[in-house]
């Protein structure tokens, strides 16, 4: 699996689709069943942005996970280019919530160890890892330990890690959140520029409802207790988007409105 | 360290635990039923059994435990209040700590033992020498934790202490020194389980005959039972030296926790 | 005694400020105390004072001098043994046991802890006779090593790599069962091969604590050692300590004194050292 991984750009078009059917997941914490995940059913074609956004708790990580292999529900069944999902693979990339950098790796290093497994040469990789470097803006901080970092830096580092072995499917977990406004638009258009680029799949988790309308295809509305899809959101404005544009305000509006009447209905 | 897993229950993991010492004395004893035990090494568990009833019958072993015990004792709390002082001393001025800091942690490098051939030689092999070695082995842990807790007492802290405007008195009473009492009881804890190794190898080193005089307490027990080669004495006094260890490890840290409820860290 | 519930935290905590920055500069805090020759002057008041009271002592002759040398015959006895090669002879006899008790010791305590730390079954069978077993101090195995194994070398290296076991058994276990679970996500989603996950995943992640564990075992290793010399040896400091004492030559044993704490201290500083160079990151991270 790894080895048809190579660090030149993909040819296929078709890569990244899935089909998310009837997923559903319970944890038990403390002795309650929480309903993280209930019957969850979506189809996200291959080069599609998505967004997912909903309040907290309402199993968006658990749902990004399953994407990655990292765990599977408990009923239903995920599909990723026609292979059900046991496992997880380089070709599903992930940046989880909490950058998870290891802390005794350089952030050169850390960046690295994504293309362990990926073939290529030791010359091709560190190029490789010095433009990703340079690309989230962190070049003069090669040799630098994660706790050396900023939180925002943390997180470029952990998508530049994501990025490395040019993953068709890309799953992203509120990677934007830690960052100062400024880098942060500048990164939602870096985000952009990839993913046209790499013509890769994306699954992004954000708090940020502009931020997805920015990016997005599509905007998936999760509802907390069960976990759930409420609604979906199509964003038919052509990019580059502006974010007085009279739509993508109406759009915003209503899907702000969404969250807070869900916010109401649970309290 | 104990997370008990949901399929075993703290009682299952008791038991558990017991199964393989429970093993080995059934080989011992077994061993020793068909005489296969070279009796001078590996005596039998009987006759450690009947040496312990000797011993507590004789009075023997409970003389030589209340011996170390009480040198132990004294030893320890001339050495962590001595060691509180100062340690509080260093914690607090800068210029206490410039003077005495170098100093103290250039002779706490020196090991503990290394100093009995000075001493024995300053104060004889009597109990002048021995306590003076226990004080100074309690001492060093108690300075070093009294000091850690007053020097890093959290920012935050110090600075309810400003904003309330409290004096210098009362900002020691009131906040530096509570702050610091869980590194304080650390201190103590670690001076008292050196005070204690301390008194054994002091009374094994001057009972050995190495040096002349026998002395007292289960380090001289333990070294005469060495010399004539009664293992089942070596045995007993071994266990009962752990035993005490741990029981006064216990017993510290758990007065500690009932008197000093909260925890900083 | 259980010499593992003392978590050392004061202990490893003020070696790592002394090691770093941040303990120059509260010191420092005191008025106007320019940088670290201040420091160093301050520091040799007390020593300087003890000086000139012995020697003054010395000079009264308030003590026999075979109780008390002259500092000057102590400078002389040091550099003499140094230039003879006796002490450094002597030194060399203690470190080679000290090095070989932590290789059989320490290495048996590292597979003991990895191994409880990984394989459940033997945490809960075996595990608990062996720290039981550790919970009585290797002083208190002396008398019981010494009719075993006699008095010769093979004791001197049984017991300081029964020393050693410990730390290294504690060091590495707590690592392994406290070890950050949340990056093996990241080893599995970056299909890292097997060796590779351990190599590069999992032993960062426990070497801190299995390197404090060393340290822990080398100081103590040490301590034990120089009193086992002391008890039974031909060779090594502690002998040479002894027999100073016993001629009456209190100027050896001062000078075995001052090599004893330089050696205890530098074993301590270069592992210290070598563990912030290593594993600093884990001393920063937890800040
Ligand atoms: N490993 C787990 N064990 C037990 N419960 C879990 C686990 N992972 C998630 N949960 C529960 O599932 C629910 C959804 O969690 P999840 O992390 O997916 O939320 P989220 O939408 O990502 O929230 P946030 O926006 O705060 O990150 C929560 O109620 C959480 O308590
Ligand atoms: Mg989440």
């Amino acid at each position: 699996m790894a080895d048809s991984l190579t660090l030149s750009p993909p040819k296929k078009l078709d890569a990244g689709s899935v089909k998310i059917a009837d997923v559903s997941k319970t944890f038990r914490v403390e002795g309650r069943t929480v309903h993280a995940l209930d019957s969850v059913s979506l189809s996200i074609e291959a080069g599609e942005f998505i967004s997912i956004v909903g309040p907290s708790g309402c199993g968006k990580s658990t749902l990004l996970r399953f994407l990655a292999g990292l765990d599977g529900p408990d009923s239903g069944r995920i599909i990723v280019d026609g292979e059900a999902i046991d496992r997880p693979s380089l070709r599903r990339g992930i940046v989880f919530q909490d950058h998870r950098l290891l802390p005794w790796f350089s952030v050169e290093k850390n960046i690295g160890l994504s293309l362990h497994s990926v073939s290529g040469s030791e010359v091709e990789k560190r190029e490789r890892v010095q433009y990703l470097i340079d690309l989230v803006g962190l070049t003069g901080f090669e040799k630098a330990l994660p706790h050396e970092l900023s939180g925002g830096m943390s997180q470029r580092a952990a998508i530049a890690r994501g990025l490395a072995p040019r993953p068709p499917l890309l799953l992203l977990d509120e990677p934007l959140g830690a960052l100062d406004s400024l880098t942060r638009s500048h990164l939602q258009d870096e985000l952009l520029a990839i993913w046209e680029r790499e013509k890769c799949t994306v699954v992004m988790v954000t708090h940020d409802v502009e931020e997805a309308i920015y990016l997005s295809d599509r905007v998936v509305v999760m509802e907390p207790r069960p976990g759930r899809i409420s609604q979906i959101f199509n964003i038919r404005n052509a990019r580059p988007r502006y974010r007085d544009d009279p739509e993508f305000v109406t759009t915003r509006r209503e899907i702000t409105e969404l969250l807070g009447s869900q916010k109401k209905k649970n309290h | 360290m104990t997370a008990s897993s949901n399929r075993v229950s703290q009682a299952g993991l008791i038991w558990r635990a017991l199964v393989l010492p429970a093993a080995l004395i059934i080989i011992w004893a077994v061993l020793d039923a068909f005489s296969l035990l070279n009796s001078n090494i590996l005596v039998s568990p009987t006759k450690v059994l009947v040496t312990a009833y000797q011993g507590f019958a004789d009075g023997s072993i409970p003389g030589a435990t209340a011996a170390t015990l009480l040198r132990a004792l004294t030893g320890w709390t001339i050495g962590a209040s001595v060691g509180l002082v100062v340690g509080v001393l260093i914690g607090l001025s800068g210029i206490a700590r410039g003077l005495f800091d170098p100093s103290i942690s250039s002779l706490r490098q020196i090991a503990l033992f290394a100093w009995i051939p000075l001493f024995s030689a300053w104060f004889g092999n009597g109990e002048i020498m021995k306590v003076t070695l226990i004080s100074l082995g309690a001492f060093f842990p108690m300075a070093l934790g009294a000091q850690a807790g007053c020097q890093n007492v959290p920012a935050p802290f110090r600075e309810v202490g400003r904003a309330l405007e409290l004096s210098r008195f009362a900002t020691l009473t009131k906040i530096i020194l509570p702050a610091a009492v869980p590194a304080i009881l650390t201190g103590l804890e670690l001076s008292l389980n050196i005070a204690w190794l301390g008194t054994f190898g002091a009374e094994y080193l001057i009972g050995t005959g190495y040096i002349n005089g026998m002395g007292d307490g289960l380090g001289a027990y333990l070294a005469a039972a060495r010399e004539y080669a009664r293992m089942d004495q070596v045995l007993l006094g071994v266990l009962f030296l752990a035993l005490i260890g741990v029981a006064l490890d216990r017993l510290v840290i758990g007065l500690s926790r009932r008197l000093i409820p909260w925890r900083t860290a | 005694m259980s010499d593992v519930t003392f978590k050392n935290a004061v202990l490893v905590d003020t070696a790592f400020d002394r090691s770093t920055g941040r303990g120059w500069r509260g010191i420092v805090s005191a008025p106007s105390l320019p940088s670290w020759t201040g420091k160093a002057v301050l520091g040799l008041v007390i020593p300087f004072l003890v000086l000139a009271l012995w020697s003054y002592a010395v000079r009264q002759e308030w003590l026999a001098e075979q109780i008390l040398p002259d500092p000057r015959l102590v400078y002389e006895t040091t550099l003499d043994l140094l230039i003879t090669g006796q002490l450094p002879a002597e030194l060399a006899v203690s470190l080679g046991r000290v090095a070989s008790g932590l290789a059989v010791g320490g290495g048996l305590g590292l597979l003991f802890g990895l191994a409880f730390g990984l394989f459940r079954p033997l945490d809960i069978y075996v595990a608990p006779t062996v720290r039981a077993i550790c919970l009585v101090p290797s002083l208190g195995w002396l008398p019981f090593f010494m009719l075993l194994f006699g008095i010769g070398e093979a004791l001197k290296i049984i017991l300081i790599a029964k020393t050693c076991f410990l730390p290294l058994m504690v060091g590495a276990y707590e690592g392994i069962r406290s070890r950050p679970r949340k990056y093996d996500d990241v080893a599995r989603a970056l299909e890292l091969p097997w060796f590779a996950r351990v190599r590069l995943v999992v032993w960062p992640s426990i070497l801190p604590s299995i390197l404090t564990g060393v340290r822990q075992a080398l100081s103590r290793g040490w301590k034990v050692l120089i009193l086992v010399e002391m008890i039974s040896s031909a060779a090594g400091l502690g002998y040479l300590m002894m027999w100073g004492r016993k001629a009456f030559q209190l100027d050896v044993v001062f000078a075995t004194m001052i090599v004893i704490g330089l050696v205890g201290w530098a074993l301590d500083y270069g592992l210290t050292k070598f563990q912030h160079q290593t594993t600093g990151w884990s001393f920063k991270a937890a800040a």
